[in-house]
């Protein structure tokens, strides 16, 4: 052991670009597939950890983020209230690209605080929209021919009135 | 720094779709069914609409209602049988399912006489969010409770059959009107409903449906002044467009057609036929006076032909 105290302890990550990040191992910990690498090296790591389904912008994201609950996580007090404004902050700020980016990510790292906020995220949006809006969103192909479209929209008929205007 | 051009983002795996979906309501869910056939398999996962079903009615939870449920096609039918008008997010629940069943030998008619056979499970909390009562006559006056009652209580009452395998909801989901203060101050009547198809089966073509709950306010004086709600009827009955009750034959075929009758996710909808209902109801009622008025007086003026023709001939 290299003698200095587990809350100082740095890690580096290392994304697709290159970049290099230093993470406490305080914070690491919240991202288990860091964690994972961590403890299933024997040494203690003094490389940069290699992610090689991360990129640069969206792992400054989920770093931001997770200091940021730790931050109002010591701050017991108002904890909810402003983490619930952050996270509002934070849903708001990303377009929808972003946001599946971010999924894939935080689904990779394993960060569960995240990946769970990110999927109600989504579910907010997809909320009550329509067919086309939800195909969009996730970029999906319509694998139907028409008449087994037509024949599913019959069958669901009872959820279509009502649906928001995209 | 380079930014992840967005062709390269693969596509999310079903793992986090199922996620997604988990998250949605029951009409987002169905409609994402018909996006593509990954998402229509993934949507079709019961877990995921006992996870609505239970969101959407507690009782659902239960080990019995659910067997009902599964012997009746599973929760994905139920759901979209028994959810036809719009949800509310309301903090407020209350749910009650009532089983009528035709089991597999019995006619109607024994049906009918073992009516009171319903297992219905009430459970009630209703106390908590509700503005505290102090006095009845401060109630009185500014209608807290009441206008907390009108806006935030919801009522289901599903019924199944299982013979058929449907299920339908006979309730409007929110209040329809209700009375304060009666018939004693602490009372409370809340009034719930459907208009139900009766073509076929009786001349009006259409019957209301009308659910009853009643509260009452009940104090109980340990530790200050508590006050808490009681449930202390829940009713359904069926009357027509007079106002007469159904009879029980005729009950039994209007709520097995009701099954299979038309439904909307609207609310709009469904609050907009109650109320075409009880104008058409008001407007037969007042033909009703007037034709009886009519006739009260053809009666006086044949009274006083007969008793002039009377004296006539006396004379």
């Amino acid at each position: 052991m290299s003698g200095i105290s587990d809350t100082e302890r740095m890690i580096t990550l290392k994304t697709v670009e290159g970049t290099l990040f230093d993470v406490k191992s305080s914070i690491a910990k919240d991202i288990k597939t860091v964690q994972a690498f961590i403890d299933d090296s024997d040494d203690d790591v003094t490389s940069p950890i290699p992610l090689p389904n991360v990129f640069t912008r969206e792992l400054s994201r989920i770093l931001d983020y997770l200091n940021n609950h730790h931050r109002f996580r010591s701050d017991i007090e108002k904890a909810d209230e402003e983490m619930a404004r952050y996270d509002a902050e934070f849903a708001k700020s990303m377009s929808h690209e972003e946001l599946k980016a971010l999924i894939l990510a935080a689904n990779y790292l394993n960060v569960k605080d995240l990946l769970e906020f990110l999927n109600q995220t989504v579910a907010d949006v997809i909320q009550n929209k329509s067919v086309e809006f939800v195909r969009n969103f996730f970029g999906i192909e319509n694998d139907y021919t028409p008449e087994e479209e037509e024949k599913l929209r019959n069958e669901n008929e009872w959820a279509f009135n009502g649906v928001e205007q995209d | 720094m380079s930014v992840a051009p967005v062709e390269s983002i693969p596509s999310l795996s079903s793992d986090l779709f199922y996620e997604i979906l988990r998250r949605l309501d029951g009409a987002t869910l169905a409609s994402a069914a018909c996006t593509c056939a990954a998402l229509c398999s993934i949507s079709k996962e019961e877990s995921l609409w006992e996870n609505v079903c239970s969101s959407m009615w507690p009782s659902t939870n239960r080990e019995d209602v659910k067997s009902l449920i599964s012997s009746v096609g599973g929760f994905r039918k139920f759901y979209a049988d028994s959810f036809p008008l719009i949800v509310n997010k309301d903090v407020m629940e209350f749910h009650h399912n009532n089983y009528f069943e035709y089991p597999d030998d019995w006619t109607e008619a024994e049906y009918y006489d073992s009516e009171g056979n319903n297992d219905g499970a009430v459970n009630l909390s209703i106390s908590d969010g509700l503005p505290a009562i102090t006095s009845m006559e401060r109630e009185k006056k500014d209608g807290k409770l009441w206008k907390e009652l009108s806006n935030g209580l919801r009522l289901s009452w599903i019924v199944v059959n299982r013979k058929i395998k449907q299920a339908a909801n006979l309730s409007s989901w929110f209040p329809l009107g209700g009375q304060r203060h009666w018939p004693t101050d602490n009372d409370f009547v809340v009034r719930f409903g459907s208009i139900l198809p009766a073509e076929e089966i009786l001349p009006c073509q259409v019957v209301e449906c009308i659910l009853i709950m009643k509260f009452r306010v009940v104090h109980t004086e340990s530790e200050g002044i508590q006050t808490s709600l009681k449930l202390t009827e829940l009713s359904m009955q069926l009357e027509d467009m007079e106002g007469a009750h159904v009879n029980g034959r005729n009950s039994l075929h209007i709520l097995k057609k009701a099954l299979s009758c038309q439904r909307s996710k609207n609310y709009g909808d469904a609050l907009e036929s109650c109320h075409m209902y009880s104008k058409v109801q008001n407007e037969l009622k007042k033909e009703k006076m007037r034709n009886e008025n009519r006739l009260d007086r053809l009666c006086i003026l044949c009274g006083i032909a007969a008793f002039m023709t009377f004296w006539y001939c006396v004379l």
